[in-house]
């Protein structure tokens, strides 16, 4: 390696311990409702967030209602079994695809 | 109320001085007085408490008025929000600037006669930036439309895109080159929920697809299992769901071109036939059907399968070699049309190892594939290097893992094997080096992912990656071209950072 590369590798390595606090992440949101809800829900991750606009879900999730929320819009789905970290990533992740957001996931 | 206050004091005044009130005796008059003097006590009592009670009820409905239109400009501004977001092109930007370091040992190779063996190729540096502009619109909820366009080149280069006759469109975006922008991706997508189908017409999400995504730290795949298709092409697609039938299944068929062949001019360079094709078999269009089918995915377990035929591959002639002078004088031996080629493959991703054990494992993915490729050639042609049917076959493992280190970063280790004949069509991976996953021979990678800073919006990567050619390195469309035995060891450590928005 050339001391171009190995600075390049130096500054990177360095540079990618320097981190953030962990925090709700609507990603994780969209993986959860995947694998936990697509198929009770009946309908994909884009649905289940329009049923709400931003403002709505963003209510909802300071309320801690969002658990109630879930079980009113999908009857079937067990939301015992809901971390409360599942919650918080899934409160993300109807919020960046509420009905008035224009974002699409691919869940 | 002054008005009243003022009479109420006047009367009481003369009642309790005793004055004459038109005739009336004094007791009468004491009565009469003294009654009037409750009443109005009472009238002023109820209006004190009026007054002091009307800011209260004032203040209470004001509020409520305020309620209200804040709930109406709420609304109205969802109504904005959503008419705005989905009322022009989104954009959004992944721009990354990478540095890898390359080198080529050539242990056994030789090039047209020149034997290369015992020496070595590098590039110490090969510093490239990409800019892609993602773009997005949706006019109605059945109608999207999503776009890229790329310009990704080579710090300092050359337009060597015009120069190098083997650079293609269909890795136009994928191949560091020049900085002109570049059509990678543009199409649209009519779908309802009603109807059991969709379809898409245009430049596909052909590139990057299925698996390939963990390596390029893309969080979504394209289209297509990137085990046999990795390219920049457009088609037109219908899929089917079967979603009601099996969990996450649905088929899609696509039907595109991947070569417009036989056009001599687009004006009159040769006489006035702008876009004709010429004629005879040589330089036929390349067509593609592939069905390509999500065969279960429950978000954790997803299975997918994809079959594709491309028509009139390019090959050779028999007993000339190519590039020689033909027989008759008509010219060199350049390929032509000569057969068909066959791509199958079968992939498994696992996202998450078993079930909430810990966050590690919830975290963890790891994918296999198999694939084969087969190239049949017409009668009188040769694909390969051969008149019969070649086959190849291929495997890829990887796995992808949290780092542990930092926030969101992953490790991830990958493993490629191909056999002698193994050509699949994935001219645009984004490898220096060439397409890892079209080896024949083997392949290691091993990369971390990781946000610079802790940026989720400033996503790096360092990658190495190594490559055992134990035959002819298939890095472009060369059907004409015969896979002899060779060894050449391949090495690419990339260091990039993006930006992302």
């Amino acid at each position: 390696m050339t001391k171009f590369t190995k600075l390049a590798l130096a500054a990177l390595l360095g540079l990618a311990v320097v981190t953030t606090t962990a925090s709700a992440d609507a990603d994780k949101g969209q993986k959860i409702y995947s694998k936990k809800l697509k198929k009770v829900c009946g309908m994909n991750g884009g649905d289940f967030a329009k049923k709400h606009t931003q403002e709505e879900w963003e209510k909802i999730n300071e309320d801690g209602k969002l658990k109630d929320e879930i079980k009113s819009i999908c009857t079937e789905a067990n939301v015992d079994k809901l971390k409360d970290k599942h919650l918080e990533n899934l409160g993300d992740f109807v919020v960046e695809f509420a009905s008035d957001s224009g974002n699409v996931p691919s869940c | 109320m002054k008005k009243i206050l003022l009479s109420t004091t006047a009367i009481a005044t003369m009642a309790l001085a005793g004055g004459n009130l038109g005739g009336i005796t004094s007791f009468e008059q004491s009565d009469t007085a003294m009654s009037e003097i409750e009443a109005l006590k009472a009238r002023i009592t109820a209006l004190e408490n009026e007054k002091k009670e009307a800011p209260k009820q004032e203040k209470s409905s004001d509020i409520k008025k305020l309620e209200k239109k804040i709930k109406r400009l709420n609304k109205k501004l969802s109504k904005v929000n959503a008419h705005d977001a989905f009322d022009n092109i989104k954009f959004s930007t992944d721009f990354r600037t990478a540095v890898d370091n390359i080198n080529y040992k050539y242990n056994n190779y030789s090039y047209k006669g020149t034997d290369l063996s015992g020496t070595e190729a590098s590039n110490d540096a090969l510093i490239t930036s990409r800019l892609i502009l993602n773009m997005k619109s949706a006019p109605t909820d059945t109608l999207t439309f999503y776009g890229q366009l790329a310009a990704y080149y080579i710090w300092g280069a050359h337009l060597n895109g015009d120069e190098d006759p083997s650079f293609k469109s269909w890795s136009a975006s994928s191949k560091a080159s020049d900085t002109l922008f570049r059509v990678r991706r543009a199409y649209f997508v009519y779908s309802d929920d009603e109807l059991p189908y969709s379809f898409s017409i245009g430049r596909r999400p052909s590139s990057d697809g299925f698996l390939i995504n963990h390596r390029e730290n893309e969080k979504e795949a394209g289209s297509p299992l990137a085990h046999i298709t990795n390219m920049e092409v457009d088609a037109a697609m219908v899929k089917l769901k079967s979603d009601n039938l099996v969990e996450g299944s649905y088929l899609k068929l696509i039907y595109g071109r991947a070569h417009a062949g036989g056009m001599s001019t687009l004006y009159d360079a040769t006489g006035y036939e702008p876009y004709a094709q010429d004629d005879g078999d040589v330089n036929e269009n390349v067509d593609f059907f592939v069905a390509l089918a999500s065969l279960y995915n429950d978000g954790q377990y997803n299975l997918m399968g994809e079959h594709a035929i491309i028509f009139d591959t390019k090959g050779a002639r028999t007993e000339v070699a190519p590039g020689a002078p033909l027989p008759d004088g008509s010219g060199l031996n350049k390929s032509l049309d000569a057969g068909t080629a066959q791509l199958t493959a079968l992939s498994l991703q696992v996202d998450g190892i078993g079930n909430e054990i810990n966050d590690f494992l919830d975290d963890t993915i790891a994918f296999a594939s198999i694939a084969r490729s087969a190239y049949d050639p017409d009668d009188g042609k040769e694909l390969l290097g051969s008149t019969s049917e070649r086959r190849g076959y291929s495997y890829w493992l990887g796995v992808k893992m949290p780092d542990m280190i930092t926030d969101d970063g992953k490790f991830g280790l990958e493993y490629n094997y191909g056999t002698q004949y193994w050509t699949p069509m994935t001219w645009a991976e984004d490898t220096a080096i060439g397409s890892k996953l079209a080896v024949r021979g083997s392949a290691y990678e091993a990369y971390w992912n990781f946000n610079l800073m802790g940026e989720k919006n400033l996503p790096a990567q360092i990658r190495y990656t190594h490559v055992q050619h134990d035959y002819t390195p298939n890095i472009r469309c060369s059907g004409w071209v015969k896979p002899v035995d060779v060894d050449i060891e391949s090495d690419d450590i990339r260091f990039s950072v993006s930006y992302k928005y």
